[in-house]
């Protein structure tokens, strides 16, 4: 087989898993897991209320998204030290929003 | 403007109404205004009362709350608050107690729980928070000019039709926040 080919043979096989599904595979649940609350926590941290009902909607979403997520955060941060990838993935997190 | 004067209860009780936030889509970035107010039209038309809460954040007001937080619990020091010219704000009190004393005055009269972020959608005129209800089915025209029925659920938050429909014209949904839709459902 030419290097061509076998180029064209490697491409093929890749593309029987879908990208989106290779990232996210590759990254630990408990990370995974952290990344969809701290999002839903970063969004709800850039709303304010605008009468007492949305008031009382965002502290309740804050507080089931938020709490513990500086602590999780350092956490996961020692745990995976090593592994560049989840790294990268936790890095644009602020560590200190509680 | 006035002149500056020293963060603290008294600032935030003669200042803070001077950075209010908006609910006019007027306010919003142009393109994101052009495709809400041609998602409200197509609702409004189909019989659906929309009922719009919020749009752009006052960049002033988020600048106010996201540096009384930090400098209230000790993430950063007063003479490190960066300056926005458009607030006569002085943070540093010459003494960094003192100091964080008067922007947890702040927080309080905020009511910040937790850090306030400084990239919402909200603050780049890109999301819009507002209600839409219905009381029976309607078809609404999407930006690609085909009518779409939306009956059940009657629900903004949950009803898939419906945001499609906002999807045709630029208007995403975020699912886990029943009022927010944004350019890109963020």
């Amino acid at each position: 087989m030419s290097g061509r080919s076998a180029l064209a043979v490697a491409i093929a096989l890749a593309g029987c898993t879908a990208p989106a599904q290779v990232g996210a595979r590759t990254l630990p649940a408990d990370v995974t897991a952290f990344v969809e609350r701290r999002d839903a926590c970063d969004h709800f941290r850039g709303e304010e209320p605008y009468d007492a009902a949305r008031a009382a909607e965002l502290k309740t979403k804050l507080a089931e998204t938020c709490t513990g997520t500086d602590a999780a955060l350092a956490a996961l941060r020692r745990k995976y030290a090593g592994n560049r990838q989840v790294i990268e993935r936790l890095s644009g997190y602020d560590g200190q929003i509680e | 403007m006035s002149d500056p004067a020293l963060s603290g209860a008294d600032w935030w009780n003669a200042n803070q109404q001077n950075y209010p936030n908006s609910a006019e889509i007027a306010d919003l970035a142009p393109a994101f205004a052009t495709a809400v107010g041609g998602f409200i039209r197509a609702l409004e038309a189909a019989g659906a009362i929309v009922r719009v809460s919020a749009t752009l954040r006052n960049r002033q007001r988020v600048y106010l709350m996201h540096y009384s937080w930090k400098l209230a619990k000790g993430h950063i020091r007063a003479k490190k608050v960066p300056v926005d010219r458009a607030v006569p704000i002085i943070w540093d009190h010459g003494d960094e107690t003192a100091s964080r004393k008067a922007a947890q005055e702040m927080v309080d009269l905020f009511d910040i729980v937790y850090e306030p972020s400084l990239t919402s959608n909200h603050i780049f005129g890109k999301a819009v928070d507002m209600s839409i209800a219905w009381s029976e089915p309607m078809n609404v025209r999407n930006a690609r000019g085909r009518e779409v029925l939306i009956d059940l659920p009657r629900s903004d938050a949950k009803n898939p039709r419906l945001h499609a429909v906002g999807a045709t014209y630029g208007v995403r949904k975020l699912l886990t926040d029943p009022p927010h839709w944004s350019v890109n459902g963020h």
